[in-house]
């Protein structure tokens, strides 16, 4: 059969058609596809929803005031903090730490590598704004018969310092040497001896408890260190405020009770009578 | 001519051929126009399809309604939810679940028997007829998914456990009086539901939950402790109060016996009733310190060193007597401390009926205490007050309030003379009502003095919880009955502020008929029951609201003191 021109020309048209038409079906089918994916993918949002809110809800049951009120009275006991447990400012911490009285002991010493290594700077490294590295970082790399060994601790002692809080710094005693000329010692691992030792020396000495709470305090304070810092007035437990009240009394209860617990045995009381 | 005619005869000729030309071609054109025009009209109808679908499809759900709760949260000042839509399960009986034959599997008798195995507290009898009336209808609302599970292992089809959105109160029973009720209507019947209930349904705003002054740690504690207290002391009952003395708002109200609105049961009915707003109460002694801050404002009390006698007052054939005998004169804070209705009359005595009750109507005894929840109706002596009315009034008797007044009273007592109205809605610090001015600043602070020494050393020492610097009144009267007042029941209150240097809270504690026990040392008064829980709140709210504790601050109370002997009473 010949194919006259305006034949080829109404069967290309046709063929333009359904070719058209086929996409547009196939479009179409696309876009109802696309469409339920949205519908399902709503629903499971939904779904979700539903459920985040159930768990939720369950969580708030489990956890309301009831229940951790009696989980607190079977449990755990804590107590609202007493006003001793707070300091009002900055200026009355630093009045604890009173120097010794003349006739006191010597404080038993315990080894600590406290001072940074010279050439350290307190200060954290300045961060370069594009890398986000630290700018003095590079050079350690360069200068390669440095031991890694030395490196870590030094960094970790920068990390350390920088991001100490209030609390951590306040909370840390440092050798006042300009005060006394004999070194002060830091006793972290008998808290209780050596002020119940001065204490006995000189009952009148009326600054050692005093200096012994002082002393105590590293110990939560640096078990709380991370916590945030309260707003106006230091907590002595560093505790969050938004903690319910019995919970903030939690560490300073712990001091309360671990202190008279290490005075306690015998064998320091005797070290001091004898 | 003839080529003319000629042409004329060949063109006829001619002329229908291209007649027939002509019109196959008309007719071919309008076949493709036809064609084009169907194909366009179907192109038109898929490129609208398309774009119909795109615009809206035919999903029920739009994207806005996913999440949006059919009644909103209810949630306090920190955004702790106290009520929220929870989808529970509920048991639904559906008889055609196994098409036109018999409902259930098993025989009635023996479904009812297995449910009442699950639900101990459903009736045999009427839940088999229930099951063979063969009517679709809820056997049981809210059931526990584990219940649900347990139903499912019977096999029943035609048991169902739809999930529907039920109102939850996840703090259980705390807060159930400010919180209020549903209806099966799903609209509030008490409380707060009921005041919300517009926002709380309306699609538009119930979105963002609504925000109560409520805080829920410190209502957990004041419940907390006042359950406690009732315990120790063997009361009926207790109510309680925090109110920020600034704003008015309720930090908390606790109405004991409390009951739970995720389950009301027949027992706990009766524990609807809202103590704190609802029940009017003659209060007592913790009316007096309002009586003297009205006679130092009117100028009355301007020396506080003035002594008046302390004998039994007798007027007009009634006699007013103090709870023990204090001598033969007291000073108004010695009549604070030891809590003397003699010396309290005499001062309203002279103050005059007027002016006292002037001073109550603007702190609003005269009507309903200023809060959302409905209130009790104070008994309240219209016209020109006799004189022993006054003197009565003046230490708490013959006028009946609502606890929610006094603590709205004891605000503008302590704050500097501002009284504002009390609210349960979270305010803005923008939509603090300015108030009104009841009392001079200086009386005000005056009476933080006054009501600071009752506490330090007068009837309310059990409430002086360390550094906090509370400051209160006991107030200790014998409930009315029909007939005089009944000697063996009491009412005590205990209304506080601390701290008193710069107030921020009020607080007031109330047992109803609490009895002497071994933990009260066999005293029934305020000062053993109702004090020691506000000494037991404070510590526990004043950290969570701001307000530290400092042995080292106090009011100054020097120009006072030494006007003062020791000694006890109520």
């Amino acid at each position: 059969m010949m194919l006259t021109r305006s034949h080829a020309r109404s069967i290309g048209w046709a063929a333009i058609l359904a070719v058209c038409f086929a996409l547009t079906v196939a479009l179409s089918f696309r876009v109802n596809a696309v469409k339920s994916q949205v519908r399902l993918t709503e629903r499971r949002i939904a779904q979700l929803q539903v459920e985040n809110g159930l768990l939720e809800t369950e969580f708030e049951t489990r956890a309301n005031q009831q229940q951790l009120t009696a989980l607190n009275e079977v449990d755990f006991g804590y107590q609202a903090p007493t006003p001793a447990q707070y300091f009002e400012s900055e200026r009355q911490l630093a009045d604890l730490g009173k120097p010794r009285g003349p006739d006191a002991p010597p404080m038993i010493r315990v080894a600590a590598n406290d001072a940074p290594p010279a050439g350290t700077s307190v200060l954290p490294a300045m961060v370069n704004p594009l890398t986000g590295k630290a700018l003095g970082a590079d050079q350690p790399k360069a200068d390669k018969a440095e031991p890694k060994a030395a490196a870590k601790p030094a960094e970790a002692r920068l990390a350390e310092r920088g991001s100490a809080t209030l609390v951590e710094r306040l909370s840390r005693v440092e050798q006042l040497s300009h005060m006394e000329k004999s070194p002060k010692v830091i006793d972290r691992k008998v808290p209780g001896l050596a002020p119940r030792l001065a204490a006995k020396a000189d009952p009148k000495a009326k600054a050692a408890p005093k200096l012994a709470k002082a002393e105590v305090k590293p110990a939560p304070a640096k078990a709380k260190a991370a916590e945030p810092k309260p707003a106006s007035r230091l907590a002595k437990a560093a505790a969050p405020k938004s903690a319910a009240p019995k919970s903030a009394a939690k560490p300073v209860i712990k001091v309360a009770l671990k202190a008279p617990a290490k005075a306690h045995p015998g064998k320091s009381d005797r070290v001091a009578i004898e | 001519m003839t080529s003319l005619t000629v042409s004329t005869a060949i063109s006829s000729g001619r002329v229908q051929l291209v007649n027939v030309r002509q019109y196959t071609l008309l007719v071919a054109k309008l076949r493709v126009w036809f064609v084009v025009a169907a194909f366009t009209f179907i192109g038109v109808v898929a490129l609208f399809r398309i774009a119909w679908l795109g615009v809206s499809g035919d999903g029920t759900d739009s994207r806005g309604m996913v999440g949006l709760p059919p009644r909103g949260e209810i949630v306090d000042r920190n955004g702790v939810p106290l009520a929220r839509a929870f989808p529970a399960y509920s048991l639904w009986y559906n008889p055609k679940a196994l098409g036109d034959g018999p409902a259930l599997v098993k025989s009635p008798a023996e479904v009812a028997a297995a449910l009442v195995a699950i639900f101990p507290d459903e009736d045999y009898a009427k839940l088999k007829a229930r099951l063979a009336s063969g009517k679709p209808q809820y056997l049981r609302r809210r059931i526990m998914p584990e219940d649900a599970n347990r139903i499912h292992l019977l096999g029943e089809p035609a048991l169902e456990f739809p999930r529907e959105s039920e109102r939850y109160y996840p703090q259980g029973s705390m807060a159930a009086h400010v919180l209020g009720l549903i209806g099966s209507n799903g609209h509030g019947r008490l409380g707060m539901e009921a005041v919300l209930d517009k926002q709380l349904t309306d699609p538009a705003a119930r979105g963002a939950p609504a925000v109560l002054s409520l805080d829920s740690r410190v209502q957990g504690a004041l419940e907390d402790e006042l359950l406690k207290g009732m315990h120790l002391s063997n009361s009926k009952g207790a109510g309680g109060i925090v109110l920020d003395v600034d704003t008015g708002e309720v930090l908390a109200l606790a109405s004991l016996p409390s009951y739970n609105p995720n389950l009301i049961d027949p027992a706990s009915v009766p524990n609807i009733f809202n103590r704190v707003t609802n029940q009017v109460y003659e209060l007592g002694s913790v009316m007096k310190p309002i009586t003297v801050a009205s006679a130092i404002e009117a100028g009355v009390i301007t020396d506080m060193a003035k002594r008046y006698p302390a004998g039994p007052l007798q007027i007009g054939g009634f006699t007013i007597h103090d709870s023990h005998n204090f001598g033969a004169s007291l000073n108004v804070p010695e009549a604070l401390i030891h809590s003397s209705n003699i010396v309290t009359a005499q001062v309203a005595d002279q103050l005059g009926g007027p002016r006292l009750k002037a001073t109550m109507e603007a702190l609003g005894f005269n009507r309903r205490p200023d809060i959302e929840l409905p209130a009790g109706f104070p008994i309240w002596r219209k016209g020109e007050w006799p004189r022993i009315t006054t003197m009565t009034v003046s230490y708490g008797h013959g006028l009946a309030l609502t606890p929610m007044h006094l603590a709205s009273a004891y605000a503008a007592l302590v704050n500097g003379g501002i009284w504002r109205p009390a609210t349960l809605r979270r305010l803005a610090p923008n939509e603090v009502p300015a108030g009104k001015r009841i009392w001079q600043a200086s009386t005000s602070a005056r009476m933080r003095q006054l009501l600071r020494m009752i506490v330090s050393v007068g009837t309310g020492r059990k409430a002086d919880a360390a550094g906090y610097r509370v400051g209160g009144k006991t107030g200790s009267a014998e409930k009315a009955t029909g007939h005089g007042y009944a000697k063996s029941s009491l009412i005590t209150t205990f209304a506080a502020a601390f701290p008193m240097d710069k107030p921020r809270y009020v607080i007031i504690a109330m047992m109803d008929e609490p009895q002497g026990t071994v933990a009260t040392s066999g005293q029934r008064t305020a000062a053993w029951n109702a004090a020691p829980v506000v000494g037991r709140v404070v510590p526990r709210i004043g950290p969570l609201l701001g307000i530290m504790p400092d042995a080292t601050r106090d009011v100054d109370i020097s120009d006072l003191a030494p006007l003062i002997g020791n000694g006890d009473g109520e």
